[in-house]
């Protein structure tokens, strides 16, 4: 599912991200990768998510919501921070 | 057995898909792989009321997008082998997220039959669902169940006959005006012949505008027509333009909005669980509705802070500059003069404006330092992606409050070109600090009654602007896809003195050395031109194409040329030319000059707005690395401003100003 369904204080494993190079590259960079998981902290549908990420709180523009795909972890406590 | 009805099971992973497959077909299940992949198919069969149902079990999926394969595989299910109806499961603990399937299930056009599972989980956490609202919100039957228990399968069955005796399909989402337009003329060039995967014109034209994969890279035939390329392409050009987003955020948009709409008619959700302090602050700052009000209110009490605090450190300052004006008076000859109008008067000006520059600096350190600004950015980013632009081009126009050069240095962090490009360029519309001291005397001795009114709506009137002119250069001069915002957020800390003092300090200390060489040697200069009498001829040249401002005298023209060297000299030339301190000046523009208050207010915009300092300039060229961007920057500045003032006045006058 697209980003923008996650729930707040969900956590999510990261499956896909669409855009060009750059945008990927500066996501990854800041620990969005497939395969990672993160916590979801709010969601202001439409509008920008704001995750946590190996310590750290990210937001995530309104379009890129729709860019990630992610999958809800199987264990819900668990994420990578 | 007269009747054959096949029903497909589609939902997310987790609903209870397989509990209700199981229920409805016991033990006759066959399973087999989907053609040409590993994913497991599984079908049953199963007889009610006199009909032969066939059940198939689609993949667990959230959406109906062609970027996993369990989705493409659900989808052509339903597409190709077009199924009497769809059974969607849904957990009902977990409505929203489940409905965002079932409107791409609606888009689809096929019967829907919607099964809502795990009640006994929605009430259990207080979710009051009204099933019938539903029903008629999506104009497709819905079914209550628990199917671990095996409650409601029966209704369910029945329900899968009678829609497919009816077969009718439920509610068609609407987009909104423009992208409904633009579905149907692609749905147009769709009409009469054979599309992909059977797929009726108008889905096949929302997954155009959507740029789904399957669609755009999987079927030449309909992607590379010329024709339906050219619609296509226009009306992606055209949504993007007029949304600001690609069509695709914006048709997902449509979707959560009708479901946001389905939640509030026909759901009622308990108070929500507790959080964390941070989080709390969060939702409340970051609120959609109040983050934009919460931030103007900020600014406005930090810029009234600002000037309630600091009009005592000015009196002291004013005074030591008067004690010195009285030591003066005796003092004969050139250098009594350069002391008095030069000293006392130019560049006292300036220093007067020192606690109130450094308060705002303070102001804006704790901003930062506390982890406001970044959320202010966030806040911003939905204001901003209406104008092209997003948060991240925020926070370097919040630092040009301070002082337009590190927020052009600042403009770095934005990683498209375009975006930083047009940052930079409306970036001198945001008032720096070295602006501030024109405002704050010119609203002192004009407009009294609603000083820090008049000095807000300055910075009012530049946000506004900047914002504007972002929105056209976006559109008119740098085209582009404009970069999605990603954004690290620190914690909320309270700030520590000692880190706001060296935040202030690193900002404050430059005007401070400004004010000691540049603003003094400028102030000198201009002392002595004017002594000499070189600047009343200058000044005279200048100054009628001032005259439609109001502030065409030559006075004010030799100020203005002053004050693009650095806007802090605008107040001290004032000084030396009316021959007067600070607290003089307002009275002898009055006199001397015949300005009215309606004069002084076009003088203010014109000061915000017209060319940027030879500092910003000089950054400004570096870091575009363009001369041609450098002038279009002075030339835009120039004419806006003049305008603007021109208009303030002109207009002002008519209503008796
Ligand atoms: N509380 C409750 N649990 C259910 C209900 N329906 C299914 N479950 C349970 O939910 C879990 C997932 O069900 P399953 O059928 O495997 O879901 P699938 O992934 O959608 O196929 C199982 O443990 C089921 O027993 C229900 O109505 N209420």
């Amino acid at each position: 599912m697209p980003l923008a369904l996650a729930h707040p204080g969900e956590c999510v494993e990261i499956l896909r991200i669409r855009g060009g190079e750059g945008f990927r590259r500066r996501l990854a960079e800041m620990g969005l990768i497939a395969g990672n998981r993160v916590r979801v902290i709010s969601n202001g549908r439409p509008g920008p998510v704001v995750l946590e990420t190996k310590g750290s709180r990210l937001a995530i523009g309104h379009g890129a919501t729709q860019k990630i795909q992610v999958k809800p972890c199987v264990q819900a406590e668990e994420f990578d921070g | 057995m007269d009747k054959k009805i096949t029903v497909a099971l589609a939902g997310n992973p987790n609903t209870g898909k397989t509990t209700i497959f199981n229920a409805l077909t016991g033990a006759r299940q066959h399973v087999g792989n989907w053609p040409g992949v590993t994913v497991e198919k599984r079908e049953g069969n199963r007889e009610h009321k006199g009909a032969a149902i066939h059940v198939v079990d689609l993949p667990g999926v959230y959406s109906l997008t062609a970027y996993s394969l369990d989705e493409l595989i659900a989808r052509r299910f339903i597409l190709e082998e077009k199924p009497d109806l769809v059974a969607n499961i849904i957990d009902a603990s977990n409505l929203e997220r489940n409905l965002y399937l079932t409107t791409q299930l609606l888009e689809m056009g096929i019967p829907v039959v919607l099964v809502l599972n795990m009640m006994d989980m929605a009430r259990s956490r207080g979710l009051q669902i009204d099933p019938e609202k539903l029903s008629t919100l999506l104009g497709v039957p819905v079914v209550p169940c628990i199917a671990s228990r095996g409650e409601g399968i029966d209704a369910v069955m029945d329900t899968i006959v009678s829609v497919a005796a009816e077969h009718k399909p439920g509610v068609s989402l609407n987009y909104g005006r423009e992208v409904e337009h633009a579905i149907s003329t692609i749905e147009e060039l769709l009409q009469n012949r054979p599309l992909p995967h059977k797929a009726t014109p108008r889905w096949t034209a929302i997954k155009l505008l959507e740029d789904d994969e399957d669609m755009i890279e999987g079927h030449d035939e309909i992607a590379q027509d010329a024709a339906i390329s050219e619609a296509r392409m226009k009306s992606l050009a055209h949504l993007s333009n007029v949304y600001g987003d690609e069509a695709e955020t914006v048709i997902a948009d449509a979707r959560y909005g009708f479901i946001s709409g389905l939640m509030k008619d026909a759901v009622r959700k308990p108070a929500t669980q507790r959080v964390s302090m941070s989080d709390r602050i969060d939702r409340v700052v970051l609120n959609r509705w109040l983050g934009i009000p919460i931030f103007l209110a900020v600014l406005y009490g930090l810029f009234q802070l600002a000037f309630t605090v600091s009009i005592p450190f000015m009196d002291w300052i004013d005074a030591g500059f008067g004690w010195l004006a009285e030591r003066a008076i005796g003092v004969e000859g050139w250098f009594g003069a350069l002391l008095r109008d030069g000293i006392i008067g130019g560049l006292g000006s300036v220093l007067v404006f020192v606690p109130v520059i450094f308060l705002l600096y303070i102001a804006l350190s704790i901003l930062e330092d506390c982890g406001y600004m970044a959320r202010a950015a966030f806040v911003m980013d939905r204001l901003m992606h209406k104008i092209g632009l997003h948060g991240r081009s925020f926070v370097p126009m919040m630092l040009g409050f301070g002082c337009n050069v590190p927020a052009i240095m600042a403009t770095r962090t934005i990683e498209n070109p375009k975006d930083r490009l047009v940052t930079i360029l409306v970036n001198p519309l945001m008032s720096c600090g070295a602006r501030l001291p024109v405002y704050a005397l010119l609203a002192g001795a004009f407009f009294t009654a609603h000083q820090g009114l008049v000095v807000f709506s300055m910075y009012a009137i530049g946000i506004v602007l900047a914002i504007l002119l972002a929105w056209i250069f976006r559109k008119r001069l740098v085209r582009g896809e404009s970069g999605h915002f990603v954004m690290e957020l620190p914690p909320y800390r309270m700030p520590t003195i000692k880190g706001v003092a060296l935040h202030t300090w690193e900002r404050g200390r430059s005007f401070l050395v400004r004010a000691g060489t540049i603003i003094f040697s400028i102030v000198i200069v201009i002392w002595a031109l004017d002594y000499s009498g070189a600047l009343e001829p200058i000044g005279r040249v200048i100054a009628p194409i001032f005259a439609p401002t109001g502030f065409g005298q030559w006075q004010s023209a030799v100020t203005l040329v002053f004050g693009i060297l650095a806007k802090e000299v605008v107040v001290g030339t004032f000084g030396t030319l009316l021959g007067t301190g600070e607290a003089g000046i307002g009275a002898a523009l009055g006199s001397q000059l015949g300005w009215t208050p309606l004069i002084a207010y076009a003088f203010m915009v014109m000061t915000l707005i017209y060319v940027p300092c030879m500092a910003t300039i000089a950054v400004t060229r570096r870091e575009t690395g363009s001369w041609k961007w450098t002038f279009f920057m002075i030339g835009y500045t120039l004419v806006l401003g003049w305008i603007l003032a021109t208009l303030i006045f002109q207009i002002g006058r008519l209503f008796g100003g």
